[in-house]
């Protein structure tokens, strides 16, 4: 294929947590399968301007709500841009506790609050203790039914206005009582679920690359893929949550 | 009253668990006393505070506590401590319900108590040590203490202006709680043999004074080594208070401010702990280095993180990590592929079921680099356990690992396991997995010995 595929991977020395440096390794992994070049630029340098029209995928991985105050005041500044980005259908992946910084308000354990950026319409509420569990949903991404398996240590309830990623069949939604996990803007979607995400689910990064392909207008699709491993996997891990349930 | 029936039941019940199985004496005696007398530990008497240190942190707790309890006894000092490892409030009630008189009276020169770093405020509430050994603060049991600064912000309020704190130099998050503390001791270790650095693609961690990056100059151990913040001044300092230089492992020798001391472990992240067990025993009980050092050459780890099975001619070679933590399966990594030798590895962790809900957790392992390993001379790798054996295997294809190398099993079965390590042609077997296969695998040979 001849079209490029440029990820920026925003402060990743922040957002630093729970493996998902793995979510790029997926993406590069697949991508270089179907001879697609990508580039990974770090943006980690609050000194530098950041634009993100340059890029087809931005990713921002699971951090500590105490580091997010910087970034967001960094990312500020590019507020209309990043929300152009989302509605012109180019792919923002945020996962964790990180979605914090793209919702409103997050109401902490210790009474004070966070502003995020406002660019999803989510507010949050620190947990007083991490929930982890296994994650399992449906979910439709590039009108792609598919099934979601993944992880989640989840530091904070999600109560959101925005259409949810998700529909729950195993494990903690977007909080106790909701049956919908995450949030999907277009093509960019604001997820707890770890994993790596795009490691155990290789069929939904098969369609963020499809979604960028067509962003590019090249006429380009990914190919068929041998995902028979995951696939082994997400059937092994169903076979263990519904054992858990029935204990 | 209540606690003098706390304390005679608790005696009671240590004597009785001596007898019946000595491996329940950790806690047991202590977790029934505190359901008589919740604040017992506040009431035991003679303590001066002064002589406690509270031993915390992610890793290196345990093997920091026997170290620095050896080293002291080695040099006449009496200790009461839970060297056994139970390190919530049960497990000091239980050591302080052992060592006291019957009215509740310690007579110890030192009281040394590794704390389980989530449940420090709870102890320090009855317990007010003036010491406090912070080993690291990294990420682990993610399950139980979601991120590092979920336990960072626990920690904070104990790190009063009054108490004493023992410092990794070379670890940012824990160094950190000496920015404006003035009653610090540092401690840390040069560069050496075994020190690495990490490509740019691998996340490092945010700076705890300003949130910008943390750069490593290079790593001795995973997360720890010497750091600078990117965006302000923080950095680790150029040499600590209690420094190990020289770090020889193939002779197993180090120095610290020149004197020469034997290395009984000579694993990279063991550095620390002999550093840390310095400061602690020169600071807190006036142990110069060079009467430190000749206990060093007596020192056993208990419950260490190694153990060898001889098994049909082969040798396996337990590497125990701890649930979710990348760290420990780093410093397995790093030792498998420093082995030069052809090896077979067999990695076994499978989903996490100490804390309900059990789960399929192994993201942890992309925290990890495994590129040097998939390099080295392994004729075989075998990925198994029930439902995370394929997430094993795709994190090693991921790492560079041709899948014709990887056989896959989703089995916990001890015999199914034994027989494919029988299969390989090497003799030179690696495994990790969780303890509790391990020791299962123990048993069936001990079985099949005796039949």
């Amino acid at each position: 294929m001849n079209t490029q595929i440029r990820i920026a991977v925003l402060f990743h020395n922040t957002f630093y947590i729970h493996g998902d440096r793995g979510n790029i390794l997926a993406l590069q992994k697949m991508s270089k399968a179907a001879n697609i070049p990508v580039t990974v630029e770090y943006i980690d340098d609050f000194a530098s301007s950041f634009e993100p029209d340059e890029y087809d995928i931005i990713f921002c991985g699971p951090g500590e709500i105490s580091c997010f105050a910087r970034v967001r005041d960094y990312l500020a500044a590019k507020k209309e841009e990043l929300k152009g980005f989302i509605e012109k259908g180019k792919v923002l992946l945020v996962t964790g506790t990180t979605m914090c910084l793209f919702g409103n308000e997050t109401l902490r354990c210790d009474g004070s609050k966070f502003t995020g950026l406002g660019i999803i319409n989510s507010n949050f509420t620190e947990r007083e203790y991490p929930y982890g569990n296994d994650l399992y949903y449906k979910a439709k991404y590039n009108e792609k039914e598919m099934e979601i398996f993944g992880s989640q240590i989840q530091m904070m309830d999600v109560i959101s206005e925005d259409k949810p990623f998700g529909k729950l069949i195993y494990g903690m939604g977007n909080s106790k009582e909701s049956e919908f996990e995450g949030v999907q803007l277009n093509n960019s979607v604001f997820t707890n679920t770890l994993g790596p995400l795009l490691v155990l689910n290789p069929w939904l990064t098969k369609e963020i690359l499809n979604v960028v392909l067509t962003n590019k207008a090249t006429g380009e699709i990914m190919p068929d893929l041998d995902m028979s491993l995951e696939l082994k996997s997400l059937e092994a891990k169903k076979k263990f949550t519904e054992k858990k349930q029935v204990e | 009253m209540s606690f003098y029936i706390a304390l005679w039941l608790g005696k009671i019940l240590n004597i009785i668990i001596n007898v019946v199985d000595k491996n329940r004496g950790t806690n047991f005696a202590g977790k029934q006393a505190l359901k008589i007398c919740g604040n017992m530990v506040s009431k035991f008497k003679d303590i001066d505070f002064d002589k406690v240190l509270f031993i915390t942190g992610t890793n290196g707790k345990s093997t920091s506590n026997n170290l620095i309890n050896h080293i002291l006894k080695c040099n006449n000092k009496t200790v009461v401590s839970n060297l056994e490892g139970a390190n919530l409030l049960p497990g000091v009630a239980t050591a302080l319900i052992k060592a006291s008189s019957l009215t509740g009276k310690l007579k110890a020169d030192y009281f040394i108590f590794e704390t389980d770093e989530r449940f420090l405020p709870i102890i320090y509430r009855q317990l007010p040590a003036k010491n406090i050994l912070i080993t690291n603060l990294q990420k682990d049991q993610v399950q139980r203490n979601g991120d590092p600064d979920f336990i960072f912000r626990k920690l904070k309020p104990v790190m009063g202006k009054d108490m004493r704190l023992f410092i990794n130099n070379n670890e940012p998050r824990s160094a950190s709680f000496g920015y404006d503390n003035k009653r610090v001791v540092t401690y840390g270790v040069s560069k050496h043999g075994e020190s690495f650095v990490k490509g740019e693609d691998i996340p490092t961690m945010p700076c705890p004074i300003c949130g910008g990056s943390i750069i490593f100059d290079y790593y001795n151990n995973d997360g720890v080594g010497a750091f600078h913040c990117a965006d302000c001044d923080y950095q680790s300092r150029e040499r600590a208070d209690y420094q190990i230089d020289n770090v020889d492992f193939e002779n197993r020798k180090f120095t610290c401010d020149g004197i020469s001391f034997d290395m009984p472990y000579n694993i990279p992240y063991m550095c620390y702990n002999y550093a840390a067990a310095l400061a602690v025993v020169k600071e807190l009980a006036g142990v110069d280095l060079v009467d430190a050092a000749p206990a060093f050459a007596s020192f056993k780890n208990v419950g260490g993180r190694y153990e060898v099975l001889e098994y049909n001619g082969k040798t396996i070679k337990y590497m125990r990590i701890k649930q979710e933590n990348p760290e420990t399966v780093q410093s397995a990594i790093n030792v498998m592929a420093s082995d030069e030798t052809a090896k077979m590895v067999c990695l076994g962790p499978g989903p996490l079921i100490d804390i309900v809900p059990n789960y399929t957790n192994t993201f942890y392992t992309f925290d990890c680099d495994f590129s040097k390993l998939a390099c080295s001379d392994v004729e075989k790798y075998f990925c198994f356990s029930e439902a995370v054996c394929y997430d094993m295997a795709n994190r090693l294809i991921y790492a560079g690992v041709p899948e014709e190398k990887i056989v896959v099993i989703e089995t916990d079965d001890v015999d199914t396991i034994f027989d494919v390590i029988d299969g390989a042609k090497t003799d030179n077997v690696y495994l990790i997995t969780w303890l509790h296969t391990f020791e299962g695998m123990k048993k069936k040979l001990k079985l099949k010995e005796r039949q």
